[in-house]
């Protein structure tokens, strides 16, 4: 059966009930940020919830860039792993398991005086009888 | 060879026959006979004129084609600073990330939509970022938020919110090493340019390009046309393989030979090689800008050196501009006259709407937009940074393999440090010239910064006018160091078995040197100080003290240690030089104290950090290299003697110049009469060395305690090194000792807790005024033994 006037009027006065009232819905996307959060604030609440992934730290990074060296150094790519640790040297420029990184890489295309040099170096950071101190170790040849 | 016919012969016929009709005749063959020997001179000239023209065509063929077929462009080596690593606790501000950003020519706006352009809301950085090829890994252009607190950045993470570990900022362009001809370009193959600027290139330059041979009868009947009705030169009629062969081959100008050679050239040109071939040469070769001395050649490099975006990403509005610059890169020059390159750039859109380059809408769009131009062309300039990389690349590389066209040199340089010490170096030679009434601009200084676990040299001034490629002071500034060779001596003492804790006589010394004249060293305030500990002696910096416990020590071992520290200077053999008598640049000193900040280890400085080839790939790229020279022991002594310096000692001022909670060391040197104000010292990984004094060696009124550590601090301040200190080597135990070095309850007044090599630590004693030397019956009794 064919709508009637009725029903057309009926139609006609929801649409404009909802047109009216949509003024006062409010979309949280589009209300202005409060510029005095972060970023990570202002999606938390947003979203009301903590965003997808958590920041990221210092440590991740070298952790990164460690695993990337390493996954170079599979494949033979020394150069490009040792540029990696460097680049991870210059961000933590103390940590000791870098240099024990740099020293096995050395050790790996036959610089053991390299190794040497590098992993006596990294001794100067670490406690000594600590694990990586042990490692470290490893790399220094008797002179 | 044709033999000439002669007049005689033909003509002593006729006379002989009938003497009018004979002389109509003669008339007659004389006029024939004179055609025929200009026809024929002129075939003589036109086959000697062709034979010329074709020995010059050949030799114009060699040109185009040894040319094109060969180093077609001049590409410099061109340099490049060290790139601002972006990550979740990176120490730096949001204040340092925007100068950096408008450095590099990025703009703000609030349309992030192209790479190059940021926006700044508070702490929070909205950054398109653009793509560069590194040396080691190519980083893509991305939209990152960065979010700064507390001077640090706090996080990174994309419009999406997903966090992003780690992004490189493209590198600051520095300069060129060895130009040719000063000319500068980024080399685009065809298919990185937008098709939309190819059309519109053509339709503006060259409507008939594809096809024509090189030269356009049409367009020189139009352009003569447009010349004759104007009254002027209006129009030319050269097609784009012509502004090609005149761009690369030839000169401006205005001659009938050249454009006679023009011509040649293109139709040499358009016979061995493609129109794709062509126009990528163009749009590589193309003039359209200058920078001092560098001229902007290309559309590759014209899109970075206006816009600091790369071509694929320029907006239609920003296509015509680079377009219309063709015609007179200097009148158009959108940075010092805006209104006629706003003028000229939309004559261009408008012929691209009516060749149908452009919709209507698009038009519309493009004619409602601003230039769009950078403020700065992305680079910068460091006259005294480049010097060193210069330098180091000639002990590296044989010239001609620098001269290879299109090298990229990666180096150290990191622009916010560089940038800081600029501001602060000559701010701080103002501000003492104003505290000690000096005249203005009569002092000078250098400085030098370097990160101490890598020999990276991070930042350099050689002058009080930073931008001067003049004398550079930090590398070739020879100038007694004094007290900044103390560290040797303690530390040769420290080897030999000295401790800390070691009394040292400071009484008056007198030295017999080899050939009989006497060095009789004084301290600075004339007066001796008893029997100072060795740590005490060496931070308030005590001439007497020094100069006696080098020669107890021995002058060659102290040399030794001035070597391996990384001097290698040739050095008089004197024993003055253990007071600085000796000539060394702040670059020299920076290296003799990376050794020790570095643990003991000797990296040399280094400024470059790889070189790439455009064919061949990296060349050249940093390897660390540490060579031990010192035992982690004694190091650690001598760097804990530094750090008192710093405490108690002659730097003691860093405590309220700089945050207390900041572990740093390093030492001052003034010379005689003041000349020389040198202070050199490190905080974690960042070393920096000042100096100040005359050019004309003068004396001053500074030490390098008023002088160099007031900017030291300042420069320290600004870097923020991360507060890290390594751990204690396990031979080293720390004990407490009094003033006079006996080891003492840690309750006892003025006690003080000093590291020493286990073993070497001085015995107990009891009673806090004990002497090491004392047995400990000697001093006490019952009780005082009972309440220690």
């Amino acid at each position: 059966m064919p709508p009637s006037g009725r029903h057309w009027a009926r139609l006609l006065s929801l649409l404009v009930v909802l047109f009216w009232f949509s003024g006062c819905v409010s979309v949280p996307d589009q209300a202005p940020d409060d510029q005095r959060l972060s970023t990570w604030q202002r999606q938390e609440e947003r979203t009301g919830q903590l965003p997808d992934s958590a920041p990221a730290s210092r440590d991740d990074l070298v952790d990164s860039l460690q695993r990337s060296a390493r996954e170079r150094a599979a494949v033979g790519q020394w150069s490009q792993a040792e540029a990696l640790v460097l680049r991870a040297l210059r961000i933590e420029p103390q940590a000791a398991d870098l240099y024990l990184q740099l020293a096995e890489l050395k050790t790996r295309q036959g610089d053991t005086t390299g190794a040497t040099a590098i992993a006596r170096k990294g001794l100067t950071y670490v406690d000594a009888g600590s694990a990586i101190a042990i490692d470290l170790q490893r790399f220094v040849q008797p002179e | 060879m044709a033999k000439k016919p002669t007049r005689s012969r033909s003509g002593s016929t006729r006379r002989s026959a009938a003497p009018k009709s004979r002389s109509s005749r003669s008339s007659k063959a004389r006029k024939q006979s004179r055609g025929a020997l200009w026809r024929w001179r002129l075939f003589q000239l036109s086959i000697v004129g062709a034979a010329v023209l074709i020995a010059w065509m050949f030799y114009l063929n060699a040109v185009v084609r040894d040319r094109f077929e060969g180093q077609r462009f001049t590409v410099p080596a061109r340099v490049y600073s060290e790139a601002q690593e972006l990550y979740a606790g990176a120490p730096v501000s949001a204040d340092q990330v925007e100068s950096l950003l408008q450095a590099l020519g990025y703009r703000q706006t609030g349309d992030l939509g192209q790479s190059g352009r940021y926006l700044r809301r508070g702490d929070t950085l909205s950054v398109h970022t653009r793509s560069f090829e590194f040396w080691d890994s190519p980083e893509p252009a991305r939209r990152l938020e960065l979010d700064f607190s507390q001077g640090s950045l706090a996080n990174m993470v994309t419009p999406a919110g997903q966090s992003v570990l780690v992004a490189r900022l493209d590198p600051l362009f520095i300069g060129q090493i060895y130009p040719g001809s000063g000319e500068d370009r980024l080399l685009l193959p065809l298919d990185e340019v937008p098709q939309s600027l190819i059309d519109g290139l053509i339709a503006v330059e060259d409507r008939r390009f594809y096809q024509h041979w090189g030269i356009s009868p049409v367009g020189i009947a139009r352009a003569l046309w447009a010349n004759i009705t104007s009254g002027s030169i209006a129009q030319g009629g050269s097609t784009l393989t012509q502004q090609l062969v005149k761009n690369m081959f030839l000169t401006a100008d205005q001659t009938l030979w050249r454009k006679g050679n023009e011509a040649l050239m293109a139709l040499l040109m358009e016979w061995h090689y493609s129109k794709e071939e062509i126009l990528e040469a163009y749009i590589n070769e193309i003039y359209i800008g200058q920078q001092g001395r560098r001229s902007i050649n290309g559309f590759g490099l014209g899109a970075q050196f206006f816009f600091g975006s790369p071509l694929r990403s320029l907006n239609i509005h920003q296509q015509a501009l680079l377009v219309g610059l063709i015609k007179g890169p200097s009148y158009y020059n959108p940075r010092r006259n805006p209104e006629q390159a706003m003028a000229r750039r939309n004559v261009v859109l408008s012929v691209w709407r009516e060749a149908g380059v452009i919709t209507p809408g698009e038009y519309d769009r493009a004619l409602a937009s601003g230039l769009d131009v950078s403020e700065v062309p992305g680079d910068a300039s460091y006259p005294a940074f480049m010097d060193l990389v210069r330098r180091q690349l000639d002990q590296g590389y044989r010239r001609q393999d620098l001269l290879a066209e299109g090298l990229t040199v990666f180096t150290t340089l990191d622009p916010l440090a560089q940038n800081h010490l600029e501001t602060v170096l000559p701010a701080g030679l103002a501000s003492l010239e104003r505290s000690y009434n000096l005249a203005d601009d009569t002092l000078e200084g250098a400085a030098v910064v370097t990160r101490p676990s890598t020999g990276d040299v991070l930042a350099i001034t050689g002058g009080r006018e930073p931008e001067l490629a003049g004398f550079n002071r930090a590398l070739d500034a020879r100038r007694q160091v004094g007290s900044l060779m103390k560290p040797a001596v303690y530390l040769a003492a420290l080897e030999a078995g000295y401790t800390l804790a070691s009394p040292v006589s400071d009484a008056p010394v007198q030295v017999a040197s080899a050939d009989g004249d006497l060095w009789e060293p004084r301290n600075y305030d004339r007066e001796s100080h008893g029997t100072p500990l060795l740590l005490d002696a060496l931070s308030n910096s005590y001439n007497q003290a020094t100069a006696r416990l080098g020669m107890e020590v021995g002058l060659a071992e102290v040399f030794d240690v001035i070597d391996r520290l990384g001097v290698d200077e040739r050095l008089p053999a004197v024993p003055a030089v253990m007071l600085g008598a000796v000539d060394l640049s702040p670059f020299h000193v920076a290296q003799m104290y990376q050794t020790i900040a570095g643990n003991g280890f000797y990296s040399p400085l280094n400024a470059i950090r790889a070189v790439v080839h455009p064919d061949n790939g990296v060349l050249q790229r940093f390897n660390l290299q540490v060579e031990q020279r010192f035992a982690p022991e004694q190091m650690y002594l001598i760097q804990e003697a530094l750090h008192h310096v710093t405490l108690e000692g002659t730097a003691r001022s860093l405590q309220w110049r700089l945050p207390q909670s900041w572990w740093l060391a390093g030492k001052t040197g003034t010379t005689d009469d003041n000349r020389d104000a040198w202070f050199a010292g490190y905080s974690s990984d960042r070393q920096a060395v000042v100096w100040v004094g005359r050019d004309g060696n003068e004396p001053t009124p500074l030490t390098g305690s008023t002088g160099a550590l007031p900017i030291w601090a300042d420069i320290m301040a600004g870097l923020k090194p991360n507060q890290e200190r390594r751990g204690q080597p396990a031979t080293v135990v720390k004990v407490p000792v009094n003033a006079r070095g006996a080891q003492v309850s840690e309750r006892c007044d003025g006690a003080r807790v000093l590291p020493f090599l286990a073993g070497s630590e001085p015995p107990e004693r009891r009673g806090c005024d004990a002497d090491p030397q004392s047995s400990d019956d000697s001093g006490g009794g019952f009780w005082q033994r009972l309440f220690n």
